[in-house]
C-alpha cells in the first residue's frame, strides 16, 4: 500500500482471558476473530473473553499470528503449522473448539471440527463410543428399532480400532 | 483422548512451552505446584468451564467430574449442539445419521443439520470419481434417501443438495422425494443430474444424453419456502401455468433450453432476483422479461441474439464464446454491464453499435479485449453519455502501448472511476505503431483511477502522466503489478510482484509535480 501507511503505528489490542490474564496484540492480528472484529468497530481496545480460558487462548493468539501473515510463500509453513496445531489430546480439541466458536474464527472452527469428524468417520459406533467415552442410555430394544429405522447407513464394513 | 494417569504435566507443560507462552507456564506451574491434588483441580476448572458455558443445566456435573476423575468424561457430547451439528456438518449424510445410536442425545442431532448432502457414491464412502460403479448402488441409493428422507420429517432443513445419475426411469421415487423435501421447509435446493463432471460444457456427450433427466418445475410448487434452486445437466419440460412465485434466484447449469423455455420459466418465477445461466445450450434467440433484477450468462453456446426487456434489470453480465447482438427493448433501470465476448472479434461492435444501444441509466462497463481489437474505439461523443465507471481488461503483449487507449477517455465526458487491468499473456510482439502525439482533454469528474498490471514500462509512464495532467480533480491514482479481476463466475489474480525500492523511486520521480489536481495522490503498490 502507500507509503504513508507503513509508518502508521500498528494499532495493538489488550484481549483478557477468563482465568484474567492479559495478551497484547495487533489489531491486525485479533480481527481474525468475528467477535473481537465487532468490539474493535465498537471502539474497543480492551476485550474481556470470559468464555476463553489462558491455556486455549495462547494457543489461538499462536493460530491468529500465524494466519495473519500468510502471504503465496509460507503456505507450506501453515499447512505445517496447522496439523501440528490439531495434532493434540480430544480435550484440548474441545477446548479449542469451544473458544473458536465463541470467537467466531470460521477457518479455525472449521478445521478443528474437521479434525474431529475425522475421528468418528468410518468407525463403529461402539468404536466412537470408547474413543469419546459416550455413555450408551439406550435400552437394547431402542437400539434395535434405531438401527432398523436407518439401516441404510449401518450398512458396510466399519473400522472398530481405537486410535 | 482422555490422559492416562501421570501423564498429565509432560502433555500440559510442553505444548505450553511450544508455544512460546514461557510466563504463562510459569503461571500455570506455580498454579499447579501450590497444590498437592493439581491434576483434580485443573480438570475440575476446566469441567467448570464447560459447565458454566454450555451445559448450564447440568450443576451436579461439576461434582460428578471430580469423582469419575480425568480418564472418563464425555467432552464431546458435552459440546453445544451447534457446535456438534457443525461437526456433523464435515460428515456425510449416512455417517452422520450413525451418530443417531451413539446416545439418546444423539439421537436427533444429524437431523438439525442444516444441510442434507446426498451424494450417489459419497453416501457409500466410496469415492465419486469411480462414476462408472454408479450403476451398482442405485437401488441402495434409493433406499438410503428414502430412510433418511423418512428420518427427517417434521424437521426443518436449509439446504439439500443431491448429486446422483439417475435416468428417466426412477421419475417416479425422484417425484415422491421433491414431495418430501417440500415439506422440510428447505431454502436452497441443488439438483444435480450427472455425478461425473462439474462442466458439462466441455463433454458434448453428456450434454446429448438421450437418457438426461426431464425435471418437471410443477414437482417444486408445493414447495412455498424455497428461495434459490440450482438444476444442473437436465432438460426443463415445459412448464405453462405452473407458479413459482416463491423463488428469488435460479441457476441452471449444463440444462438445454429448447426456443420459449427459458421465457416460460420466467413466466412461471414472477418474483425471481437472479438468473445465471453456466455451460447452457441455448436457442438463438432469447427474450429475458419479468422481475429478475440480475442476469449472468457463463460459457453458454448457441445464443445468436438477446432481448433485455426486464423492467427491473440492474445488472447484466456476460461471457460467452461467440458474438452474441443485443437488443435493450426495455431495461430502463440497468446500471452495470460486463461484457466479454472470447476470442471473437467483437470489438467494433461493443464500442460501436452495442455502446449506443446501451440504456441511458447505464454508469458502469467492464470490457474485456485483445490488442488487435484496440484500434476499435468509438469516436462518437455521445455514446458513453453516462457512464461513470470504466473497467478495462485488457490481454495484451508486454510492449503494448497503452497510451492508445487514451480516445475512450474522450468520449466518457463523466467518467469518475477507471480501472484497468493488463493482462500480459500474450508474449509476441505487438510492433509500436505510429500514433499522433497526445493532446490533453481535460476530464472534469475523473477522481479515481486504478491500474493494475503496471510494471512502469514508458508507455505506462506516459499514460499516468497523462491522465494527471487532464483530470482536473482527480483524487487517488493506484499503480500496481498486482491485479485481481473478476470474470464471471471465477477472478483471476496476479499477486506475485512488487516493486523494488529503486523502481519504485524512479517511477515516483517521473511522475512528480506532473498533476494539474491539488488532492492528486499517487500509490504505487
Amino acid at each position: 500500500m502507500a507509503s504513508t501507511t507503513e509508518t502508521k503505528q500498528k494499532k495493538m489490542l489488550i484481549l483478557k482471558s477468563a482465568d484474567n490474564d492479559e495478551f497484547e496484540i495487533e489489531e491486525s492480528v485479533g480481527v481474525q476473530s468475528e467477535t473481537i472484529k465487532n468490539l474493535v468497530e465498537d471502539g474497543f481496545t480492551f476485550v474481556p473473553l470470559p468464555n476463553v480460558y489462558t491455556k486455549a487462548l495462547i494457543k489461538i493468539i499462536d493460530y491468529l499470528k500465524k494466519h495473519a501473515n500468510k502471504t503465496d510463500s509460507n503456505d507450506e509453513e501453515i499447512k505445517t503449522f496447522d496439523k501440528d496445531f490439531v495434532n493434540t489430546t480430544f480435550d484440548d480439541l474441545f477446548e479449542l473448539v469451544s473458544a473458536a466458536n465463541y470467537l467466531h474464527i470460521s477457518c479455525l472452527m472449521n478445521m478443528l471440527c474437521q479434525t474431529i469428524a475425522d475421528r468418528i468417520k468410518d468407525k463403529s459406533p461402539e468404536a466412537v463410543r470408547k474413543i469419546f467415552h459416550i455413555n450408551c442410555d439406550y435400552t437394547p430394544e431402542e437400539e434395535a428399532k434405531i438401527r432398523k429405522a436407518n439401516a441404510q447407513a449401518f450398512e458396510g464394513q466399519f473400522d472398530e480400532s481405537l486410535d | 483422548m482422555a490422559l492416562a494417569d501421570g501423564d498429565l504435566p509432560g502433555r500440559i507443560i510442553l505444548p505450553l512451552l511450544t508455544l512460546g507462552g514461557i510466563a504463562l507456564w510459569m503461571n500455570y506451574y506455580g498454579f499447579l505446584g501450590k497444590k498437592p491434588r493439581s491434576k483434580f483441580l485443573f480438570w475440575s476448572r476446566a469441567g467448570r468451564v464447560i459447565n458454566k458455558y454450555f451445559v448450564p443445566s447440568y450443576e451436579e456435573n461439576e461434582i460428578a467430574l471430580l469423582e469419575v476423575g480425568d480418564s472418563k468424561m464425555d467432552y464431546l457430547s458435552q459440546l453445544p449442539d451447534d457446535v456438534l451439528s457443525f461437526i456433523l456438518g464435515h460428515l456425510t449424510v449416512s455417517e452422520a445419521a450413525r451418530t443417531s445410536i451413539l446416545s439418546k442425545k444423539w439421537r436427533y442431532l444429524f437431523a438439525a443439520m442444516p444441510t442434507l448432502e446426498f451424494k450417489c457414491l459419497d453416501m457409500f464412502g466410496i469415492d465419486s470419481c469411480n462414476h462408472n460403479r454408479c450403476s451398482y448402488y442405485q437401488q441402495n441409493f434409493l433406499k438410503g434417501v428414502n430412510q433418511l428422507l423418512q428420518l427427517y420429517s417434521g424437521r426443518k432443513v436449509a439446504q439439500v443438495d443431491f448429486t446422483f445419475c439417475l435416468g428417466r426411469e426412477f421419475s417416479t421415487e425422484f417425484g415422491q422425494w421433491m414431495h418430501s423435501i417440500s415439506r422440510l421447509g428447505v431454502e436452497r435446493l441443488c439438483l444435480s443430474f450427472n455425478c461425473e463432471t462439474d462442466y458439462p460444457i466441455y463433454d458434448s456427450n453428456l450434454i446429448h444424453n438421450p437418457n438426461k433427466f426431464e425435471f418437471s418445475l410443477e414437482l417444486l410448487s408445493q414447495a412455498s419456502s424455497l428461495k434459490h434452486l440450482v438444476l444442473k445437466d437436465c432438460i426443463v419440460q415445459p412448464s405453462t401455468g405452473i407458479r413459482l412465485n416463491f423463488l428469488k434466484t435460479l441457476s441452471l447449469c449444463g440444462v438445454q433450453l429448447a426456443s420459449g423455455q427459458l421465457e416460460d420459466i420466467l413466466s412461471s418465477c414472477l418474483n425471481l432476483n437472479q438468473l445465471e445461466l453456466e455451460c447452457c445450450e441455448l436457442p438463438y434467440k432469447l427474450h429475458i422479461s419479468g422481475t429478475v433484477t440480475s442476469i449472468i450468462f457463463f460459457a453458454c453456446s448457441g445464443l445468436e441474439e438477446i432481448d433485455l426487456g426486464a423492467i427491473n434489470l440492474r445488472s447484466f453480465e456476460c461471457i460467452f464464446f461467440s458474438k452474441v447482438r443485443f437488443h435493450f427493448s426495455f431495461a430502463p433501470m440497468l446500471e452495470n454491464v460486463m461484457i466479454n465476448f472470447k476470442g471473437t472479434a467483437a470489438m467494433p461492435y461493443t464500442f460501436g453499435d452495442f455502446a449506443r444501444d446501451l440504456p441511458a441509466k447505464v454508469k458502469s462497463l467492464t470490457v474485456k479485449a485483445g490488442q488487435s481489437q484496440i484500434k476499435y474505439f468509438p469516436t462518437e461523443t455521445q455514446m458513453f453519455r453516462n457512464l461513470r465507471e470504466l473497467t478495462l481488461v485488457l490481454v495484451l503483449a508486454y510492449d503494448f502501448d497503452i497510451v492508445k487507449i487514451s480516445p475512450l477517455l474522450g468520449v466518457c465526458r463523466l467518467l469518475r472511476y477507471l480501472d484497468i487491468v493488463q493482462l500480459r499473456t500474450i508474449r509476441e510482439v505487438s510492433g509500436s505503431g505510429i500514433r499522433r502525439p497526445l493532446s490533453p482533454i481535460y476530464h472534469t469528474e475523473l477522481k479515481e483511477v486504478k491500474f493494475g498490471g503496471f510494471y512502469g514500462t514508458k508507455p505506462e509512464i506516459e499514460f499516468a502522466v497523462y491522465i494527471l495532467r487532464s483530470a482536473m480533480v482527480l483524487e487517488r491514482m493506484f499503480l500496481s503489478p498486482c491485479f485481481a479481476c473478476y470474470s464471471g463466475s471465477f477472478t483471476c489474480e496476479m499477486e506475485d510482484f512488487s516493486f523494488e525500492e529503486r523502481e519504485r523511486n524512479s517511477i515516483e520521480q517521473e511522475l512528480e509535480r506532473k498533476a494539474i489536481s491539488r488532492n492528486a495522490v499517487v500509490i504505487i503498490e
